[in-house]
């Protein structure tokens, strides 16, 4: 049975987001996954140092002891990786954050080329499809959302992701609504 | 009426202001805004964001500042965790804090090409746009540097620019995106030095290592 891992990378009281997410868990449910979410404001993560010690001292696992560990251990162990998120300036938060910069220890620090770019190459056999969900209150069509698009399309390219999609929800949107485009975007990446 | 313009670089390298290169660069502009009179501040904003006080004095930094100049490290695509707390934290505040401002992204990434930069200086500038600032544009430069002494040169035409309230000229962004070696030697150059810091910490036959390999092999 495939697994589906979520990062829920919504802020302390952010409005709404808390009902999305447990949308998104509701989907997941309906399908023929395994679903795990992991609730990132809750877990003790610090910020990446940026000492790369996960690639040339302890290769392959972060020299912090935290919960950023046990999130790249099921990331890595997982067929999806669904990142769910407000979009912050285009961006992810400050939340999900913290956890995608400490899951760099999936990789190898060694380059290669991919596209005409260079980018590291991978530590594993095989890495999760990636899906990005992006909660707005400002309405769609802004350029902070082409921006999130643009960046989720550089991310599955350094996360090595076999495939990927984005949906974008307006939080003002009804939640049979919300919950047809998150099902939508996983049957793109082969959950349904 | 105050005429002495304030510059504030915020440091988003966790690294700190001392040992981040994007500190070091954007310390070369801080000089040459100081030279032409400017009053300058630097900030490590990883301390700031971690306390209420450090995101108080964040705030009063941010305030007190006419340019604001964010040197970052490229981060997965985007910014590093702090720097998006510190935007946040801002953003949450707007409303105390004054909008004539001017703010400038120094962004380095650790891949050769400057272009990689791109989603984070678009997501600098949404941060700009949503607090009312003016934006004076991201300096993106890839992991292999720019050529010979164009510090100097980026810094002076930087200040003059900040202080005339104009964008940096599109001619410095190219002169900074430009790389200082092809890719071919940066890739060859960055390949010895990861195996060497692997092999001076004992683990150059573990540089491949899969700790998580159990579940790779499912």
């Amino acid at each position: 049975m495939a697994t589906v891992v979520v990062l829920d990378g919504s802020r302390p009281a952010e409005q709404g987001m808390e009902g999305i997410c447990r949308l998104l868990t509701d989907v997941l449910h309906a399908t023929s996954v395994r679903e795990e979410t992991l609730c990132l404001r809750e877990l003790e993560i610090a910020a990446c140092q940026g000492c790369f010690a996960c690639w040339t001292r302890t290769p392959g696992e972060c020299v912090i002891d935290d919960a950023a560990r046990g999130v790249a251990r099921a990331v890595i162990g997982g067929d999806v990786t669904v990142l769910l998120t407000p979009i912050v300036f285009g961006g992810v938060s400050s939340d999900l954050k913290k956890a995608v910069d400490r899951l760099i220890p999936l990789y190898s620090p060694l380059f290669r080329r991919v596209r005409g770019e260079v980018h590291h190459r991978p530590r594993y056999s095989r890495y999760p499809s990636l899906v990005g969900i992006g909660v707005t209150d400002r309405g769609l069509g802004t350029n902070d959302e082409q921006v999130f698009r643009r960046l989720f399309d550089r991310i599955a390219v350094n996360f090595m992701s076999p495939s990927h999609g984005v949906a974008i929800l307006d939080a003002a949107d009804a939640h049979e609504q919300m919950a047809q485009a998150i099902r939508e975007v996983l049957a793109g990446v082969g959950v349904s | 009426m105050r005429t002495t313009k304030r510059a504030l670089l915020l440091v988003g390298s966790p690294k700190g202001l001392a040992r981040s290169l994007g500190s070091r660069r954007g310390a070369v502009i801080l000089d040459a805004l100081q030279d032409r009179g400017a009053e300058v501040q630097k900030m490590h904003i990883l301390p700031a964001v971690s306390s209420a006080a450090g995101k108080r004095a964040l705030l009063d930094a941010v305030q007190r500042a006419d340019k604001i100049l964010l040197a970052a490290p490229l981060y997965v695509d985007s910014l590093p965790a702090p720097v998006i707390t510190a935007f946040e934290t801002l953003s949450e505040s707007r409303a105390e804090i004054r909008d004539d401002k001017q703010m400038l992204a120094l962004l380095n990434c650790g891949y050769p090409e400057a272009s990689q930069n791109a989603v984070a200086v678009q997501i600098c500038q949404s941060f700009a746009q949503a607090m009312g600032w003016a934006w004076a544009g991201g300096i993106a430069i890839g992991g292999a540097g720019f050529r010979g002494d164009a510090m100097q040169r980026i810094a002076a035409r930087v200040a003059d620019a900040l202080l005339q309230e104009e964008p940096v000229p599109e001619e410095i962004i190219r002169l900074a995106a430009a790389p200082a070696m092809p890719t071919w030697l940066y890739v060859l150059g960055g390949n010895l030095m990861w195996r060497r810091q692997a092999r001076g910490n004992g683990v150059r036959r573990r540089l491949r290592a899969r700790p998580y390999v159990k579940l790779d092999d499912r």
